[in-house]
């Protein structure tokens, strides 16, 4: 019998494992016989810790983590302030990695293989966003092995739900997108599936952007009407907002209204049209996303068979009816949108098992892999969309006589300032003592069949090869150096905080105003009288303040301002982006 | 590395795109690590794959088995030079409109930039439809380089091989510059 390798979706509101049976991939369900795992874990003060359904019966009552893989692989400054300063989280059992809380989910997965396959397991097939970074797919390893699973491929999750797709329709020759938006993050992937290769083509997507960010929209919007400050309230009491608005948008994907209702406070009737004005800069997002895709893949939508969709979210009808207008076509719903990506990550361990065969996968890195160059720029080593395992090389050379050694940043993104890119990390080269520009080291930049990459440098003149190691970037900064760089900001800011706050209020203004102008020109027609009214009362307002110098008054106006035109905003983009996206050949 | 060895097909720069992606994709699904294949032999396919799918980098491969020695930097058709400015001026343009509206405040801000999309649009694709045909009309000429031989036709070759390097340059570039007006709606 050949080994068994489990795959599992590791989801930021779900989890769930299968294994391929004689050839299908089912899911594999605890003893309750639930097949999806809530990602959320309970710690005690006293050591306990529960995960999944047990540690959710928590919540209300005590701190229960959720969504910890929107932090996972992630540095403090990119956090939000949910990490501290060395990129732990704080809970009841102390400052932990967002890591070490995956570990915990993983673990309970692997229990539950164990308990129903009746065996001891030990390797993995885990899913990961396809547009996750280079130090996310390592941190998700890395939470792999201290569940004590051997992650024998990190898998990128819409490619994962084309293998479920695909299976059964291996004789076919076909191009199929899979948009998959799920409780946290969203991905969108080209793929062209021919007599069992499935090759991407390219793919996009948004590690921030998923169906929790509609609950806390649905949760704001609530607040507001009942004039509730959602962020001064306690965290949890917050999360019974945000529960309620998860509630209202499941209610939403089913009838016309539904009531927000929170205990004690109020109540708010939403309408599907009230949420449609919610969702509306998440579904451009996803709209820039898919078309940015279409184009990296370099066809047009028409050569498209299918898009599938997959991901608990994409249930919602304002998604489904942005995809059928995107894609031109009926989207195809047939995966079951919450097991399909487990049932993917069991084929491709079953590809990896030896138990399915004539099946291979040609995945592809999400994004560009660079270093810095001497003027600050990003020099592309490796585009996005290369198909994975590859390489590339650079020669290095040293500038100076005797010198020993040179700093590289590696950089993961597509911009071209190398400060706007994710900084993977750094690593020193290794000179052999010699005259300027005589010492030559190649190095090799390899991204593994995971998108996770490793260095290797070659000195020319030795032949002597060295793996180098990329230092995270996070552990530039110690501690103690973190702490005070804080305070010493925080005590900067205080200094001069007026005149800062109407620098930026006034800056904005500036911008503002003019735009007003311009705005209303073109597309004031479009507007009703009481928001052209409403546009100029805060109009009139930042102008009397900039006279003033009144700083209260500007922010407060300008910020008023900015709300007050955001619907007009919105139809300029409208009419921007209509004539963006329409082409002849649609 | 000769491509057209690596993937076991006949030298010919009129290559039929059909056959190349079937080659390519059967012998990566040989190589590939996960069906017991060999990491060093896959880049290898892939590499070859990659080179021969785009007709300069053919044509390259094409100048370098034949032997032929040749200037990279000699002339340029003229048809080709024209474009020089037109394509650096909508590149800079798209350039601008992204870093106004990266540094753009407020949403009406950015939206009063928007407006200036279908314009650059509608200037990209121009650009894109005329050189996409320019580089169709030095595609059109492979046959006969083909039935010539390539050491015989070698300065024909590379004159044509110095147009495609900029027009595929260009090409890129638009599209990706094309890519960066989502991207900049994306980033707001």
């Amino acid at each position: 019998m050949s080994e068994v390798i489990i795959g599992i979706d590791l989801g930021t509101t779900q989890s769930a494992v299968a294994i391929v049976d004689s050839g299908f991939p089912i899911l594999l369900a605890d003893e309750q016989g639930r097949s999806l795992t809530p990602s959320a874990v309970w710690y005690g003060s006293n050591g306990e810790i529960e995960v999944g359904h047990e540690a959710l019966r928590r919540s209300g009552v005590d701190p229960v983590i959720t969504s910890v893989k929107s932090l996972i692989g992630r540095r403090a400054d990119e956090a939000g302030g949910a990490l501290l300063p060395d990129g732990r989280l704080a809970t009841a059992a102390g400052p932990l990695l967002p890591e070490e809380i995956s570990a915990e989910i993983l673990q309970k997965l692997k229990k539950i293989a164990e308990d129903r396959l009746e065996t001891e397991v030990v390797k993995a097939v885990v899913t990961v966003p396809a547009y996750f970074h280079d130090g996310q797919r390592a941190a998700t390893k890395r939470a792999g092995e201290l569940a004590g699973l051997e992650v024998v491929r990190i898998l990128s999750e819409p490619t994962a739900a084309a293998l479920s797709y695909g299976l059964d329709r291996l004789a076919d020759s076909s191009r199929v997108a899979v948009f998959d938006l799920g409780g946290g993050t969203f991905d969108v992937s080209i793929l062209e599936m021919r007599k069992g290769v499935f090759e991407v083509s390219a793919t996009s997507g948004d590690t921030r952007l998923g169906g929790d960010d509609f609950d806390q929209a649905l949760a704001r919007f609530a607040a507001e009407k009942l004039k509730v400050e959602l962020e001064e309230i306690e965290a949890l009491e917050k999360v019974v907002w945000v529960t309620e608005g998860r509630r209202v948008k499941h209610v939403l994907s089913e009838e016309d209204d539904a009531m927000f209702r929170i205990p004690f406070t109020g109540e708010v009737p939403v309408s599907r049209e009230d949420f449609l004005r919610l969702m509306e800069p998440f579904l451009n997002r996803m709209e820039s996303c898919s078309r940015r895709a279409i184009l990296d893949a370099g066809m047009e939508v028409s050569a498209l068979e299918s898009v599938v969709m997959v991901g608990g979210s994409s249930r919602i009808p304002a998604v489904k009816e942005r995809v059928r207008e995107v894609f031109k076509k009926e989207p195809d719903l047939s995966q079951h949108p919450d097991e399909a990506i487990a049932r993917g990550a069991a084929i491709q361990a079953g590809i990896l098992a030896g138990t399915v065969r004539e099946v291979i996968l040609l995945d592809v890195t999400p994004l560009s892999l660079g270093i810095e160059t001497m003027g600050g720029l990003m020099n592309v080593l490796i585009t996005r969309n290369t198909t994975i395992p590859c390489k590339a090389g650079e020669m290095f050379t040293n500038a100076v006589d005797g010198q020993t050694s040179m700093k590289v940043r590696v950089l993961q993104g597509e911009r071209e300032l190398a400060g706007d890119n994710w900084e993977l990390g750094s690593f020193e080269v290794p000179f052999e003592p010699d005259r300027r520009g005589q010492a030559r080291v190649g190095v090799e930049f390899r991204i593994d069949a995971d998108g996770i990459l490793s260095v290797l440098a070659r000195d020319v003149a030795t032949g002597k090869d060295t793996v180098i190691e990329v230092g995270s970037a996070a552990v530039d900064v110690t501690e103690a150096k973190v702490e005070q760089m804080v305070s010493e900001s925080v005590e900067f800011a205080f200094e001069d905080m007026s005149a800062r706050v109407f620098e930026e209020a006034r800056m904005k203004a500036d911008e503002l105003l003019p735009a007003v102008e311009m705005a209303l020109d073109q597309a004031g027609a479009l507007l009703d009288e009481r928001e052209i009214k409403e546009i100029k009362n805060a109009r009139d307002r930042v102008e009397f303040a900039m006279k003033d110098r009144d700083v209260a008054a500007l922010k407060s106006a300008v910020e008023d301002l900015d709300k007050a035109t955001e619907s007009l905003a919105a139809l300029l983009v409208q009419k921007a982006t209509a004539a963006l996206f329409s082409s002849p050949q649609d | 590395m000769n491509p057209y060895e690596a993937l076991g097909l006949a030298a010919k720069l009129d290559l039929d795109l059909g056959d190349l992606e079937r080659v390519t994709r059967e012998a990566s699904l040989v190589c590939h690590p996960d069906s017991g294949g060999d990491e060093v032999a896959f880049q290898r396919v892939r590499q070859a794959g990659g080179v021969l799918k785009e007709p300069f980098s053919r044509l390259k491969a094409a100048l370098e088995i034949s032997g032929v020695s040749y200037e990279v930097r000699g002339g340029v058709p003229g048809e080709v030079m024209d474009y020089f400015s037109p394509v650096a001026g909508i590149l800079k343009k798209v350039d601008d409109f992204t870093n106004e509206r990266r540094r753009a405040l407020s949403g009406l801000g950015k939206a009063v930039l928007d407006v200036r999309i279908p314009g650059l649009k509608m200037e990209l694709e121009g650009l894109i439809q005329k050189l996409g045909a320019l580089e169709e009309g030095m595609i059109a000429r492979f046959p006969d380089f083909d039935a010539c031989g390539w050491d015989q036709c070698g300065e024909e070759m590379a004159e044509v091989f110095r147009g495609l390097i900029f027009v595929s340059k260009w090409l890129g570039q638009l599209r990706e510059s094309n890519g960066k007006i989502f991207e900049a709606l994306l980033g707001g």
